[in-house]
Formats: structure tokens, C-alpha cells, sequence
């Protein structure tokens, strides 16, 4: 090989973010689906320059789903892109609300706003604001319910009987809440500290159950379990093909067979321009540093081990430590990361998936004024666990958000406060009281003697209105930095020197002028992106005679060069050319002219 | 003559009753026959030569010239369609007249995923050719037709058997289903495929004659084979290299062959612990990317009367089991005991076959369809590997004067089949290499066997699957009983009886909550169930798993093991007629009349 491959390896320095310019801020509007598919399809027609309607597939109940592209005008072949998607989780409808503000903003500030002309200049936008339109569909609703499943449903409590007890509104407030009753079985006790938290008994403490909690719903088959049995049991957010559960009950029976993931799979292998993918959901990947294992972790058995690579993962942290400084968002991750499109985005994509969780409520008083409202959570506090509502029902996964109570699994740690009772101090200091529903006496017609009551539907992960815009600010501020660390790959040096009169040296530069890799370590292992290919264009009476016509190359790191070198034999005064091409860095080109 | 009767003499005079035979339930009278099977004085309805293989179109032809021969007992059912727009075909054979498909328990075989591993579409023609053939003559034929349901599907790659019947290929290629892929990374699709330079209509080898600076010599008994020169310190040089299968740099990119057409695997596809392709080669951007792949597990997962599953492929002579990695760890011990009794007697019925565990002693794959057969579905399946070219020379005490590997190979080729597997080496002038030869077997060598022997090969496998089809549950009332506790309370005991091998609920099902659970009913006009529930020691009746719930209706995930009983007894109030009924998925429901009085 007469290739010289030298890499310049300057370390991709992440600087601190620019002073921020007003960028419009765009109030966050919560739109059912019909009103939501309505204003993208407006956005695009009020700015044909920049904005461009996809619809990209069908929700299960033939909702349609609507990706709104931002760039100037068509974007270029290969030009690097960014893609957004938020409510990919059923119940945050309130992340649709960022997102659709962003596209808002986009399209607004194209032709004014300084820094989104440059990041649209050289970066497309996808956005997909709700990936999940049936689930989101109950946030418009009554009775009122965050509802997470929308797909194929299992036999939930294996008696032969499919979807026959599902949550439902018994006493037709318009939501459908939780209900405790006393039962000699149930698990659960008031917790002392404010009993309208529930907490599981402790028996090393001497306690012993007094309550079943489930959510609310009826016991149509008579089994002594309220709401076990929903006809939708799989979850589009965990049907997705990494470290897929299988027979899991929101697992679905197939990764891809929820027509939703399909369609978002679908559309990321149609639009290989896609580098980095910005996730609004219960899972992070920017809050806390992410799992990593090191870039050569052997398999056990033959099974690569879990976690971004160590590389990707401290590029990752870079970008981290700057949504922290912008953001200072302390959100953390929850939810099943198996199946997951932020882990399948990633491990089988090899795309940036930056996993934001936008709110929860937080489990500690806000402090002083002017601080953020999100959850400063005492050092070591471990994220919101799934509860462990409902006796014997998976109900509580699907709907784990809003749970009354819940304690630590098994016995309690000693100094732990359970979460719901610091919940309810915030909520309380906030004067947010609405976002409970004390509980009521109820007589259910199957149960008997019940109450219904607890954190309300939504309460606990959508923000006071107060802080929409807020939110929505920071993120778009944190996004805008984003165009300038995506590959873009150029040509600085195309020279040619005559070596004898026929004999032809030609030297070529390619630089990667982002900051991030062409491919992240991910992508090169699943060669899911196309290396480089790098071809010299000659007339026809020259001939290669060292080096090839072609030259992939799969590892150019960000801000990183490669020199390559040819022999071509030529006796003529000739242009010789060089292409490069790429799926998601840019595409260059340059010229030399070589004299007799 | 004088000791058969002696010996029936005595069977007679045996005091216990046999235990009932699989023919019990067929009709006694059937008409003689025999064909397929006895050779003398028979003759099919349908004659189909079974020294031939049949493309994508004539394979299909020969199914529907069957099913238009037995109607009522053979339809098309067409469940999506290839990349090229192919019907994927699944022939169902069962008895309509006896019951829909769906109420039978269910045989699934399939062959050819590789597009290449062509015999295994043979092999399913037969076994309905047989199945058809046979129904009115032969009772264990007649109820596996009745009492079961096959569905066949004859090629899961239809374009890719169509192309390699069509297109010059070797024994190997075409085993990737037709969509393009990039296999280079150079943004092109199969644009540097292998080439029939000479346009024989073959794909073989190349090679090249370079004196003293080769690493082969010819072999001196057969100049059309080649031997490393070895390793030496005396100057000996080979005259000869192999510069590759037959073809050119098409894409100029200074690589030969390097991006063929498509370039994936279909059988690394399924959903059961899927790997991306850097784990697992060919598994394709996600589980059942292509449409072949996907209409099949649509149409099983419509189907929980799966009770079997085969799928062929060629070569090398196996039984293969999952599970495809080591990951899964080893199958529970009920369900390995069937896999083992099965597969133990396939080794005898296909010799030169041996039973095989995939990820230990062939190689891992991750996505197998077998694997997935059940780890995914539940349900006991194999995947045979037809054809062992140690077939050649069966005799295995004549082993020392059996010449070995490729030399074996043409001494067959050359004494039994006039040599016309083989392209001598002929000289062509390569556009990159220059002068070289080009020559070697052909296509339908070596993974496939001669005409004579397809025969063989598709009864013995057809026959397996049919014998892995009889081991698919069936559920008899074995005895009921009813007995006065006093008090007004009866006791009603039920016998529910599997007497087939395998399991109504897999330990697999059972373990992942796969399908539904069994389901014991009891109901009767005058008749209310006070309690009920599994006996767990038939000597006794009082130690009983009672049912918390709903006792008339009692429900278990464990289901009716192979050859095993489950009793049940429940407590009752009243008199008059109780139906006891036995439903599940992977047996006909059975029900009986128990007088409660």
C-alpha cells in the first residue's frame, strides 16, 4: 500500500458553550393529536423555505405519525442531521410540548435568528415530536389516565381470558386513579410520616399489611384483583430489537412488530444523514454518566456486554457536562432501558442517543428562589424506582408513574425516606396541592368498602405550567449547540507534483471538522453507517500505479486529518480530481490541475 | 407357521389389555395398498418423479397438481410475498371433512431459507405426496390426516431457489435472500458478483499455472486436483495458485467477487435472542426485516395448534436441535427428554444422520428459526441437514479401499456418473489474471445428492417428520368415577390421558407463559360445583392442589406431560349429566358424559 495514512489525532475539545443569544421562545403548547398533526403540516406551509412535512407511518390505531424536516431549503446529500423525538413514552405528551417548540422556533427563526440560520446551514432537523400518538391520546381524554400500552396484549393474569379487567373510571370522577382497600392480605400500610403516601410493610419492623393498592378499575372476572387483565399489554418503548425481553409482557411479540417502532425504524434506515438522536423521555443517557465498558470488552458468550463504549461513553460525558452548564437539569433516568429506542439508537445504530428526561416531580423543597425546580435529589439518591403497586398485576408497570406510594423494595432502609412523602412536601411547598387526589371512600362493586385517591394522572411528570417555557428554552439552547460537533468532512490539500515526466505524486488531506467522529465506536463495530469512500477522478490516459481508486475509511475521529497519497502515470497536462462521500458527514470535493 | 400361533396364543392369554395402539382410532377396513412404501402392484394417483429437482415454479406446480388430485384435503394458502413478489406458499393437509386446521394439532415443515439448500422443498412434497397417497390405506397415514394438520411450506426463499436452478451458480451461492446489500460499504449493491467468464452456466474454481512461484503442484494421480507443496527447505516450489471462484473485478474497486447478490441470512432473522450483525453475520438491520421472514412468524403466531415444527436445509447429515447459543442455557429436562427420544430414533431412521445440539456442536446462530420454534413459540423443533456425501460410499467396511475427501468425490463423479459433475479445467484468459483455468464441480455436487439417491433422502426425511408428527399430543378421557362422600356431596374423579410423547404445554411454554394454560371444565344443568382440583397421588384422592377460584373451571400451565395422566377430582352438589371437558391448544379437545347420581 503507497496510501500513507497519517492521523492527526487532535482531541475533540468540547469548549463551554457561547454566550446565549435571545432565541424566540416558544411557549409550549399541549395539542391532541389531530390539533398537533394540524400545526406541523401549518408550520411547513408557512415556511416552505425551511420546513417539510414526512409523514413516516401509522400508530396501531391508525393515528398518523409526522416527522416536520428543518434545513434550508432541500438539504444536501449527506449533510449531517439531528433527530428529535419526544412522547415516545405514552404518558409524555408534555415532552411533544418541547418539541413541537422547537420546531416552532425553528421555523420562525430561520430567516432572523442568527444562530439557527447557522445550525440549519449545514445540519438538517428531524423532528418527531409524538412518537406515540395512541398513548398520547389518553391525555386528551376522560377519564383521564396515563396510559403506556397500546399494543398486543398478553393473558395478563393467565386465566384464559384476554383483556378482561382493565383499569377503568369506576367512580366516574373523569380519572382513573388508585384505589386501596383493607385487606388481611394486602401488603401495603399508610406511611406514618403522611398518610396519604402508602408504603409496603416492613415485617422486620414489626409491621404487617393492612391495604391492597391497585389502579383503579373494576374485578370483572371475580379474582379478587382489580385491573389486572388490559387488553394492551406491549409497549412501544420496549419493542425495539436491544436486549429485547422476550415473553415479557410489554415486550410484544416480536421486536418491530408495534407498527410505531417499525415506522421509526423504518424512517432512521431511509435517512442514513441521521448522526445524533435527541430523545425526550423517561430515560437519560446526558443526567448521570452512562454505563460504559471498555471498546474491546471481550463477549461472554459471544454477547458483547452491556453499555456504551468507554470512548463514545467520554465524548458522551463532554456533551453531558455541557447540557448540565446549560440546562441544569437533574432529571433522572427511569424506565426499562431493554428494548428501548434510546438504546437501540445507539448499540445497533451507532447514533449519539442523548437520552433526556425532561421533569419529574421533585422529592426535595426547592431551596431559594431563582433555583431550579427540578428534582435536586440528596447525593446517592437513587432514581424513582418502578413501584410495586397492585398485588400480583403488571398493572404497575405500565403505569408507573403516578403511583400513591410506594417504599423500598423489600425491607425499607432505615434513613430513607419514602419518595412519595417527599413528593408530597414539595408538592405541598409549591402549592401545586392539586396534583393529589385525597383519598375517598367508595364502595366498589366487586370490592366493597374502598378509597380512591392519590397522585393524580400526569402530576407527577408534567411541570407547572410556570416552567414550560422554561424548559423548553434551555433545551433548545442545549440543541443549537449541537450542529457544530456533527462530522463534516472536507478536503483542505489536494496538490500533485510531477516525479519525472510521466510519474505523477498526488497528496491529499481529509479532515473531520466536527467534533464528533465520523463513525462513534458503536457504529464502526455494527458497521451501521458506510465508511468514507474517498475515490480519485482521473482522466482516461492517466493510471493508477500506486494506491487504490478507492479508500474507505471507517475511524476519522472529530478534528482529526488523514493523509493519503497516490502514483498515477500521466504524461499529459491533466486535472485530477478528488470525491469524497459519506452517509451522514457531508460530501467534499477538490481540483488540481497538473502541467506538462 | 405353528410358533406365530403359539406366540398369538399367548398374546391372547395375557390377563393386562394392550395399551391402545396410535391405529385405535381409525376405521378398521381400509383398502390394500401401500404406495409409496411397497413397490409391487401399486400406483399413485399423482406420479411425480422423485429423481429430479424442481425449481420455484415446478415445485409449486406439483403441489397444486396434488392438491387439485385431493380436494378436501389439500389448499394454498398464500401468506405474503417474496422480494421479488413470489407467493409464499403454505400448502395445510388435513382432513377438512374432520375438522378445520385450526382445531387439529399442527405440523409445521418448511425448507430451502437458504436459497441454495434446495432438497429440503423435495423433501416436503413427498412428505404430502405420502400423506395423500396413503390416506385410504393406511391407518396410522389416515390419522395423522384426520387427527392432525400439516402445514407446508415449500420454500421459505423462493427467489433465490429460482435463481439458482436459473442462473450459473455453484453449491454454495444463492443462499441469501434477493433484496441488494452493500457488501463492500462502497454505497453500490451487488455490483461485483461472481461471473460465468466462459458462459458454461457455471460458476467453479480458478486457477493459475505460474512455474516455480505457486504453492500447489497437480497431483500426480489426477491432474485435476490439487496438493500444497509443503513446507521445505530444498528449493521445491509449486508450479500452480487458486486465484478464486470464477470471476472479475466488476466495480474496478481491485477486489474479485466481493459484493454478490443480497448478502444476508435469513434463517439468523428470528426474534428469539437476535443479534445485529456484528454479533451475529446476515442477521439484517432488525428481527424479520424481510417479508419472508416476517409472514412466517405472522402466520405461526396466528397458529397456537403448533405443536411440531421441522424446517430443512442441506448439508452434512444432521438433527439438529437448539438452542442456537450458549446463552439460552439447556433446555429443561421434560422437554429435552421428547427432543432426545425423537431425535435418538431419527438417527436410526436416517443413517449417516447424527442428532445435534446447534450451538455446541455445529456453530452458534443467533436468530435460527429453529431456535426460535421454541424458545419463541414452545413447540419441540428440528432442523435437518439433508444429505452427507459420506453417502457415496455407504459401506463403511470398505473404507480402506474408498479413496477420501475430493479424490472420493471424483472417483464417484467419474464411475457413477460418467463424470458429468465435474468442468475439466479449460484455459481462459482472465481480463485481470491473465491466462488461467477454469474448472470444478458443479452446483448440484456436493450439498445435494446424485438423482438416484434423492428418493431415499426425501422418504427417510418425510417419514422422520411424520413420526415427529405422531408424537404430537393426543388427549383421551381415560376413566371417570363418581363416588358419594355423603352429606349430598359427590366426588367426581376424571382421568385425562396424553398418550402421545409430546407435552399438551412444553416445559417451555409453561416456564415463559407461552399460549394458554390447559383448561378442565365441568358443568351440568343440576349440578353445582362445590370445589375441585388436581390430585397429585392417585392413592389418595383427598390430597388434592385445590383451586382457589372457579372451581368448575380449573386451569393448569403445566398441562398433560407426555404418556402422563392428569386426574382430577371435583366436589359436586345435585345429580343429573356433568360434560367434563379437556381444552388446550396443541390437542383436540376432548369431552365425555359423566352421570352424576
Amino acid at each position: 500500500m503507497t496510501v500513507l495514512s497519517i492521523a492527526c489525532l487532535a482531541l475533540a475539545s468540547f469548549v463551554s458553550p457561547p454566550p446565549q443569544d435571545a432565541v424566540p421562545a416558544r411557549e409550549p403548547e399541549l395539542l391532541d393529536n389531530a390539533a398537533l398533526n394540524a400545526r406541523l403540516a401549518a408550520i411547513a406551509k408557512a415556511h416552505p423555505e425551511c420546513a417539510t412535512l414526512l409523514p413516516i407511518g401509522f400508530s396501531r390505531s391508525h393515528a398518523e405519525i409526522d416527522v416536520l424536516r428543518l434545513a434550508n431549503g432541500e438539504p444536501a446529500k449527506a449533510q449531517p442531521a439531528i433527530l428529535v423525538v419526544a412522547n415516545i413514552d405514552g404518558p409524555q405528551a408534555f415532552s411533544s410540548a418541547v418539541a413541537l417548540s422547537h420546531a416552532q422556533a425553528f421555523a420562525d427563526g430561520f430567516a432572523s435568528d442568527e444562530r439557527i440560520k447557522k445550525f440549519l446551514s449545514n445540519t438538517t432537523l428531524y423532528i418527531l415530536p409524538r412518537a406515540n400518538p395512541d398513548a398520547a391520546a389518553t391525555r386528551f381524554a376522560k377519564p383521564l389516565f396515563e396510559l403506556e400500552a397500546t399494543g398486543t396484549g398478553v393473558d395478563d393474569d393467565r386465566d384464559r381470558r384476554d383483556g378482561e379487567d382493565p383499569p377503568s373510571d369506576v367512580d366516574n370522577d373523569g380519572v382513573i386513579a388508585w384505589m386501596r382497600w383493607k385487606d388481611p392480605e394486602g401488603e401495603w400500610v399508610p406511611d406514618p410520616a403522611d398518610p396519604r403516601a402508602m408504603v409496603k410493610a416492613d415485617a422486620k419492623k414489626g409491621q404487617r399489611g393492612e391495604y391492597k393498592l391497585a389502579l383503579e378499575g373494576r374485578d370483572l372476572d371475580h379474582d379478587e384483583s382489580a385491573s389486572e387483565d388490559s387488553p394492551h399489554d406491549a409497549i412501544v418503548n420496549q419493542n425495539f430489537p436491544h436486549e429485547w425481553q422476550e415473553h415479557g409482557a410489554h415486550a410484544g411479540r416480536f421486536p418491530m412488530d408495534e407498527p410505531e417502532a417499525r415506522a421509526i425504524a423504518e424512517f432512521m434506515l431511509l435517512h442514513k444523514d441521521i448522526a445524533l438522536v435527541v430523545t425526550y423521555g423517561t430515560l437519560d443517557t446526558l443526567v448521570e454518566k452512562a454505563k460504559s465498558v471498555g471498546d474491546s470488552a471481550p463477549p461472554v458468550k459471544r454477547i458483547p456486554p452491556a453499555g456504551w463504549l468507554e470512548s463514545d461513553a467520554n465524548l458522551l460525558g463532554e456533551l453531558s457536562k455541557r447540557y448540565g452548564e446549560i440546562t441544569s437539569n437533574k432529571t433522572k433516568g427511569r424506565g426499562v432501558e431493554g428494548g428501548s429506542f434510546q438504546a437501540w439508537a445507539y448499540q445497533h445504530r451507532g447514533l449519539w442517543s442523548l437520552a433526556i428526561p425532561l421533569w419529574d416531580m421533585p422529592t426535595e423543597v426547592k431551596k431559594k428562589e431563582g433555583e431550579a425546580a427540578g428534582g435536586d435529589k440528596p447525593e446517592g439518591d437513587k432514581p424513582p424506582e418502578k413501584p410495586e403497586a397492585a398485588e400480583g398485576a403488571k398493572a404497575d408497570a405500565k403505569d408507573a408513574a403516578k403511583t400513591p406510594g410506594k417504599g423500598e423494595k423489600g425491607a425499607a432502609k432505615e434513613d430513607k425516606p419514602n419518595e412519595d412523602v417527599q413528593r408530597l412536601k414539595w408538592m405541598d411547598s409549591a402549592g401545586e396541592t392539586a396534583r393529589f387526589l385525597p383519598w375517598k371512600a367508595f364502595t366498589h362493586p366487586e370490592l366493597g368498602a374502598v378509597e380512591i385517591g392519590g397522585f393524580a394522572p400526569f402530576s407527577r411528570i408534567e411541570p407547572p405550567k410556570a416552567e414550560w417555557p422554561v424548559i423548553a428554552k434551555k433545551e433548545l439552547d442545549f440543541l443549537l449547540t449541537l450542529a457544530v460537533d456533527l462530522p463534516h468532512v472536507t478536503i483542505p490539500e489536494l496538490s500533485a507534483k510531477r516525479l519525472s515526466p510521466a510519474l505523477i505524486e498526488i497528496k491529499a488531506a481529509v479532515v473531520n471538522d466536527g467534533l464528533l467522529p465520523v463513525a462513534n465506536k458503536a457504529a464502526q463495530r455494527a458497521e451501521a453507517s458506510r465508511p468514507l469512500r474517498v475515490r480519485l477522478v482521473l482522466p482516461e490516459a492517466a493510471k493508477i500505479v500506486g494506491g487504490a481508486p478507492q479508500i474507505l475509511i471507517r475511524d476519522l475521529g472529530g478534528k482529526s486529518r488523514k493523509e493519503l497519497r497516490w502514483l498515477v502515470l500521466c504524461d499529459q497536462p491533466t486535472q485530477i480530481g478528488l470525491e469524497i462521500d459519506s452517509d451522514n458527514a457531508g460530501l467534499a470535493n477538490a481540483v488540481t490541475e497538473v502541467k506538462k | 407357521m405353528i410358533l406365530s400361533i403359539l406366540a398369538l396364543t399367548l398374546f391372547l392369554q395375557t390377563p393386562a389389555a394392550p395399551p391402545p395402539a396410535p391405529a385405535a382410532q381409525a376405521p378398521k377396513a381400509l383398502p390394500e395398498g401401500g404406495f409409496p412404501g411397497l413397490p409391487a402392484n401399486h400406483t399413485p394417483k399423482v406420479e411425480i418423479a422423485w429423481n429430479r429437482l424442481y425449481d420455484t415454479d415446478h415445485l409449486y406446480e406439483h403441489f397444486d397438481r396434488l392438491a387439485a388430485a385431493f380436494p378436501g384435503f389439500m389448499r394454498k394458502e398464500v401468506i405474503g410475498h417474496s422480494t421479488e413478489n413470489r407467493e409464499m406458499r403454505v400448502y395445510v393437509l388435513t382432513n377438512a371433512a374432520s375438522g378445520a386446521d385450526t382445531t387439529k394439532p399442527a405440523m409445521w415443515i418448511d425448507a430451502n431459507v437458504h436459497g441454495n439448500e434446495v432438497q429440503g422443498g423435495e423433501a416436503v412434497l413427498y412428505t404430502a405426496w405420502y400423506l395423500l397417497e396413503n390416506y385410504a390405506n393406511n391407518p396410522r397415514v389416515h390419522e395423522l390426516v384426520d387427527q392432525r394438520t400439516f402445514y407446508l411450506l415449500p420454500t421459505v426463499n423462493p427467489d433465490s431457489r429460482a435463481a439458482w436452478f436459473r442462473d450459473p451458480n455453484d453449491a454454495s451461492s444463492s443462499r441469501t435472500g434477493r433484496q441488494p446489500f452493500d457488501d463492500d460499504g462502497d454505497g453500490r449493491f451487488d455490483e461485483d458478483p461472481s461471473d460465468d467468464l466462459d458462459g458454461d452456466g457455471n460458476i467453479v474454481q480458478m486457477r493459475k499455472y505460474m512455474p516455480g512461484e505457486g504453492t500447489l503442484r497437480l497431483d500426480p494421480d489426477d491432474p485435476r486436483l490439487m496438493q500444497p507443496v509443503p513446507p521445505n527447505d530444498k528449493g521445491i516450489k509449486g508450479d500452480w495458485v487458486m486465484v478464486g471462484e470464477e470471476g472479475t473485478d466488476d466495480d474496478g474497486d481491485g477486489r474479485i467477487n466481493e459484493d454478490d447478490v443480497g448478502g444476508y441470512d435469513m434463517n439468523r432473522s428470528d426474534p428469539s435472542m437476535w443479534m445485529p450483525e456484528h454479533v451475529q453475520g446476515g442477521a439484517g438491520p432488525y428481527p424479520l426485516y424481510w417479508p419472508e421472514t416476517r409472514s412466517i412468524a405472522e402466520f405461526l403466531l396466528a397458529r397456537p395448534n403448533l405443536a411440531a415444527l421441522q424446517s430443512f436445509h442441506n448439508a452434512g447429515g444432521m438433527i439438529l436441535r437448539g438452542p442456537g447459543a450458549e446463552a439460552f442455557g439447556e433446555y429443561p429436562r421434560d422437554d429435552l427428554r421428547v427432543f432426545d427420544e425423537i431425535g435418538r430414533d431419527g438417527e436410526r431412521m436416517l443413517p449417516f444422520y447424527r442428532y445435534m445440539i446447534i450451538w455446541k456442536d455445529l456453530y452458534s446462530v443467533f436468530g435460527g428459526f429453529a431456535t426460535w420454534g421454541y424458545e419463541g413459540l414452545g413447540v419441540i423443533s428440528f432442523t435437518n441437514e439433508l444429505w452427507n456425501s459420506d453417502q457415496q460410499y455407504p459401506d463403511s467396511s470398505k473404507a480402506a479401499i474408498v479413496p477420501d475427501g475430493r479424490k472420493g468425490d471424483h472417483f464417484f463423479n467419474d464411475a457413477l456418473m460418467m463424470g458429468s459433475g465435474f468442468v475439466d479445467w479449460h484455459p481462459f484468459n482472465h481480463p485481470l489474471y491473465g491466462p488461467v483455468e477454469i474448472g470444478g464441480f458443479k452446483k448440484d455436487v456436493g450439498r445435494v445428492p446424485p438423482t438416484f439417491l434423492i428418493e431415499e433422502m426425501v422418504h427417510r426425511n418425510a417419514l422422520f417428520c411424520l413420526k415427529h408428527a405422531e408424537a404430537m399430543p393426543i388427549v383421551r378421557i381415560a376413566k371417570s368415577s363418581v363416588s358419594d362422600l355423603g352429606g349430598g356431596v359427590r366426588a367426581v374423579d376424571v382421568v385425562f390421558e396424553n398418550t402421545r410423547a409430546i407435552p399438551t404445554r412444553t416445559a417451555r411454554a409453561m416456564g415463559s407463559k407461552i399460549g394458554k394454560p390447559d383448561l378442565f371444565t365441568l358443568e351440568g344443568t343440576g349440578l353445582e360445583v362445590l370445589a375441585g382440583g388436581f390430585s397429585n397421588d392417585r392413592f389418595r384422592p383427598e390430597r388434592l392442589d385445590l383451586a382457589e377460584r372457579e372451581p368448575a373451571r380449573l386451569l393448569s400451565e403445566r398441562g398433560i406431560q407426555g404418556r402422563s395422566e392428569v386426574r382430577v377430582r371435583w366436589f359436586v352438589r345435585g345429580s343429573g349429566s356433568a360434560k367434563v371437558v379437556w381444552e388446550g391448544e396443541k390437542a383436540r379437545a376432548v369431552s365425555a358424559q359423566v352421570e352424576v347420581r
